[in-house]
């Protein structure tokens, strides 16, 4: 109750002001009757009582400001009487209030933009049920030099499913395939899951129809789909009698049994980067009867729900203890395998938290620029006010009072830069999305709402006291009857002076932190797209094909298609060389086996031997132009001949079995070492960065496509055609053909995929690089300022040395030497600061280390050219002072 | 004190507790009546009186003020603590 009663207080200042107003009125006009009355009872005339009456009262308008103070209404009004000031000031001055405002909002706009980017992908709860007791389980390989997260073999997802640990744990994978309807066939993206994913751990329910139940898991369970709210708009035109439809999917009729929400994304992790940029339509029941039963054979990623009272922690501890027991237990697959659990949101958003708080960082630095600019600036203009604060404390007013005065006066410059900095921050927040990478997680969830608004808010008062409040104590606290007398125009002390240095040496320092950032960054993006890759991307255009088991099921069905494919694609106008490869680079598609060397020992468990596997037909190295560098490529008759066992490895597989020595000729083994089925390599190949631009290259053997003819493959044709693009209608044409129920999935070019692979680099350098050059021009200005703002206060002792004899040099000399030392003292700090900060973002770099000396170089020279460039104006304005003004000037 | 106690009997208008002061005191007590005003809305921001707008004896408008509970208990103490100074006093005074 008591708190109600002092809101009351506290919110009368807004609401009830008037009303506080006018029962002060009322209730002092009572008085002043009833003592009037009295008296006249007492016998006085009218006139002398109401006089008498008045007197014994007191002063009323005295007593109301005395009453509004109690009733807490008074200082709203003083803020208020503060801020029109502050405005007729500003007004007065408006050319230094449109920098003022329009720095402030720029730098709040920026910041706030990039808030919402972290906000929406870092800090906000994932749009499911209980979102932080979902968790994603691996199998954690780093024991034997593998991966933390890598897919779980079936038998081992089902321990871990078993554990008790899990209200349930699901298993998915990505589905793509053909959708044969009315029109031409199309391509379709999905995920196929547990059935329980979608309702219990996700907690999501269809708009339409059910979700998918246990029992559409079961083995011969009649085949049903869920589908999005895109596709049901688009192919059903919203139709509610979708429900007794089916699709035709791959061949195969599906039930559609519900339609999900728009905006419903399955968090599809774990398929390499390409993960994310797959189009969900359809999610479909995982029937895990007759998966492999095989412990090293990995295929399974998870996401599951952890049960009521089990932590993270908790479950990874147990996790660990069943994969130790485990891998006793069963030696030859799960040596040095254990597992690993993330909470799901951290895990979906790993490739993007640490750039997104380098940035946030970055931002929160070019903000603090402004502030310093804007302190900078008030202090000077300060000096110039020391008179009008002379004369206000002369008159009385206390030095509190003047400190609120000129904090309400900045505060006013915040709120003004604040608002236009929160229209800022829709476009630019609108601009960051458009240009994030595509496939970045999350980024339909970010915006600007109230809780973005908030924070804007927040930044914009912390701002405006920041940069208000020291400059407003400094003037305040002057002598100020001192300086009334001196009657001097501009007399800022020596503190002021040095205070004011100060703050030029720290923006300094800060713009450099963020050079060197940007500079990092930069170096990195410049060696990643200087790797060598292994094949030459351009003019080279690609997609993903996927068989039907059920219409191919044979290898001769298989290799009949790819070979017409083929040999329509190789006769299409403007394509040089066409291939087949199951795996293309940077794909995210990837598989591996283990295999052996003839004549060598087999390796203890956990320590096999593991080689990554690409089927290819003949055409595909030439394609891509993937140089052989001993032996010789896949003639097309080892790609007709079953028996023909050859085969070709990269260069890392052949030097580090065949140190020395030539692989070529060698015989590996890749099946059960009880049934040899030796295979001979005839050719050792250039390594290929086949998982990303930062990745080694590990161990990968190449086979005929046609001795092991799988169903998921990559065409591949290079062609002369200036836009490798443009052959993509061609490809889909031709694949209509032959096969009119399969279409070209994720069409695109190589340079396509090699530049989405630098997506991610390309936008967080570009944006540092932005904030870079935006803090380095901050602090020229700052810099400028301060120069000129000396060389102003010195023109007569300028004035005086011109007169004497100095020439423009000896006068260039005195203010760059001035500013030089600003420049060097802020770029020694921002080293240390550099050096200091940006080993936090090591895990960003790529071939430069945070301390590279060339870097550190480069932008210490950049600063302390920018800081020559802001102080030569005032020091060439400084030679051309005319002794005789300056002199007579007072 | 002076205006807890008054209020203590009927919750009155700020007049009236002006003239009861006045009247009780003898008139010793004689401050401008104004300043009466920022004393009750001081009081009744720490939650001691309360206000509300009724009718005077003649049917004017008027706002009475009221004790409430928190002030009761104000009043207990401070009453004490006056009665307690004033026995020291007699105490000192009496014994010399």
């Amino acid at each position: 109750m008591k708190w109600i009663h002092q809101l009351r207080f506290l919110l009368r200042p807004f609401f009830g002001r008037n009303r506080v107003h006018q029962e002060m009125d009322q209730e002092f006009r009572f008085h002043l009757e009833m003592e009037r009355e009295k008296l006249r009872a007492q016998g006085m005339d009218p006139e002398t009582a109401r006089r008498e009456a008045s007197l014994r009262f007191g002063c009323v308008e005295g007593l109301k400001e005395e009453v509004r103070d109690v009733d807490g209404v008074g200082w709203i009004e003083k803020l208020l009487s503060d801020a029109r000031f502050g405005i007729r000031v500003l007004r007065s001055n408006p050319v230094f209030a449109g920098v003022a405002v329009l720095t402030l909002a720029l730098g709040i706009g920026a910041s706030t933009a990039i808030f919402s980017l972290v906000d929406g992908i870092l800090l906000r709860p994932l749009p499911f049920e209980d979102p932080e007791e979902l968790v994603t389980v691996w199998a954690d390989l780093s024991g034997i030099d593998g991966p933390v997260q890598e897919w779980l073999s079936f038998p081992n997802y089902e321990d871990a499913r078993g554990s008790g640990l899990f209200e349930e744990l699901g298993a998915y994978f990505e589905w793509q395939g053909s959708l044969a309807g009315d029109g031409a066939t199309q391509a379709l993206q999905g995920i196929q899951l547990s059935p329980e994913m979608i309702s219990t751990v996700l907690g999501v329910s269809p708009i339409l129809g059910r979700g998918l139940l246990t029992e559409d898991g079961r083995d011969g369970a009649p085949p049903v789909a869920l589908i999005s709210q895109g596709l049901w708009d688009r192919l059903f035109g919203s139709d509610p009698g979708v429900l007794e439809m089916t699709l035709l999917l791959d061949g195969t009729p599906y039930e559609i049994v519900g339609v999900m929400p728009t905006g419903f994304t399955f968090p599809n992790l774990g398929g390499g980067f390409s993960a994310q940029l797959l189009d969900q339509e359809v999610w479909l029941p995982l029937q895990t009867e007759g998966l492999p039963q095989d412990r090293g054979d990995a295929f399974i990623r998870t996401l599951g729900r952890l049960a009521p009272g089990i932590s993270v922690e908790v479950a990874r501890e147990r996790l660990l203890q069943l994969g130790n027991r485990l891998s006793e237990e069963y030696p030859e697959a799960n040596t040095g395998v254990t597992y690993s659990i993330f909470p799901l949101q951290k895990d979906m958003v790993q490739a993007q938290e640490e750039g997104l708080w380098v940035l946030l960082g970055s931002v929160g630095f070019i903000l603090l620029l402004v502030c310093l600019n804007l302190a900078n600036l008030l202090l000077a203009r300060g000096s110039a006010r020391l008179e009008e604060m002379a004369v206000r404390s002369a008159l009385g007013a206390g030095r509190r009072r003047l400190i609120r005065q000129l904090v309400t006066e900045s505060t006013v410059l915040a709120v003004l830069g604040g608002g236009l900095g929160m229209l800022v921050a829709y476009l630019a927040t609108d601009l960051l999305v458009s240009m994030a990478p595509e496939g970045t997680p999350r980024l339909e969830g970010v915006g600007v709402d109230g809780r973005i608004l908030l924070f804007a808010t927040v930044v914009t008062l912390g701002s405006g006291l920041l940069f208000g409040l020291f400059p407003a104590w400094r003037l305040a606290s002057g002598n100020l009857q001192g300086d009334l007398a001196s009657g001097s125009r501009t007399s800022e002390g020596r503190g002021g002076a040095r205070l004011r240095s100060g703050m030029v040496g720290g923006q300094m320092a800060v713009a450099l932190v963020l050079l060197v950032g940007a500079g990092l960054l930069l170096q990195t993006f410049r060696q990643l797209s200087r790797v060598d890759l292994g094949y030459d991307p351009t003019g080279v255009a690609a997609g993903f094909i996927g068989l039907n088991g059920d219409r191919y099921p044979e290898a001769v069905d298989r290799i009949a298609f790819v070979t017409e494919l083929e040999g329509r694609v190789s006769a299409l106008p403007g394509v040089e060389e066409t291939g087949i490869v199951s795996t293309l680079p940077l794909s995210g598609l990837n598989g591996d086996v283990g295999f052996q060397v003839e004549g060598r020992t087999p390796p203890p468990p956990g320590q096999e031997n593991i080689s990554w596997i690409r089927r290819i037909t003949p055409g595909y190295l030439g394609a891509m132009r993937i140089p052989i560098l001993e032996g010789r490529p896949f003639m097309d008759a080892d790609n007709r001949d079953q028996e023909a066992r050859v085969i070709l490895v990269n260069e890392t597989l052949a030097e580090r079995y065949f140190p020395g020595e030539t692989a070529v000729g060698k015989r590996l083994n890749f099946g059960d070492p009880d049934d040899p089925t030796w295979r001979e390599i005839v050719g050792v190949v250039r390594n290929v960065k086949n998982f990303g631009l930062r990745a080694g290259s590990p161990n990968a053997t190449y086979f005929p496509y046609a001795q092991v003819p799988n169903l998921g493959l990559f065409i591949t044709a290079r062609t002369t055609l200036e836009n490798p693009e443009s052959l993509i209608p061609a490809l889909r044409g031709e694949l209509a053909q032959i096969d009119e129920q399969i279409a070209l999935a994720q069409p695109g070019t190589m340079e396509g995929m090699v530049s989405g692979a630098l997506a991610q680099e390309r936008f967080v350098a570009t944006l540092l690089t932005l904030f870079a050059g935006v803090a380095l021009f901050l602090a020229a200005v700052g810099l400028y300022g301060v120069v000129a703002y000396n060389v102003a206060l010195r023109t007569r002792e300028m004035g005086l040395r011109i007169a004497l004899g100095a020439d423009g040099g000896r006068i260039t000399r005195l203010v760059l030497g001035k500013s030089m030392f600003l420049g060097v003292s802020g770029l020694l700090i921002g080293l240390g600061g550099a050096v200091a900060l940006t080993r936090f973002m090591e895990g960003m770099l790529f071939g430069v280390r945070p301390t590279d000396s060339g870097v550190l170089a480069v932008t210490s020279g950049l600063l302390l050219f920018v800081a020559g460039l802001a102080s030569a104006i005032p020091a060439w304005r400084a030679t051309r002072v005319d002794p005789a003004r300056a002199l007579k000037a007072d | 004190m002076l205006v807890l106690q008054i209020l203590a009997h009927e919750p009155m208008h700020g007049w009236g507790i002006s003239e009861r002061i006045q009247g009780l005191s003898k008139d010793v007590l004689r401050v401008t009546q104004g300043s009466l005003y920022p004393a009750l809305h001081r009081l009744e921001k720490r939650g001691l009186l309360t206000s509300y707008w009724g009718s005077s004896r003649n049917n004017r408008k008027a706002k009475y003020y009221r004790l409430t509970g928190a002030g009761e208990k104000s009043l207990g103490q401070e009453a004490e603590g006056w009665e307690r100074f004033v026995a020291a006093v007699q105490g000192v005074m009496g014994g010399v």
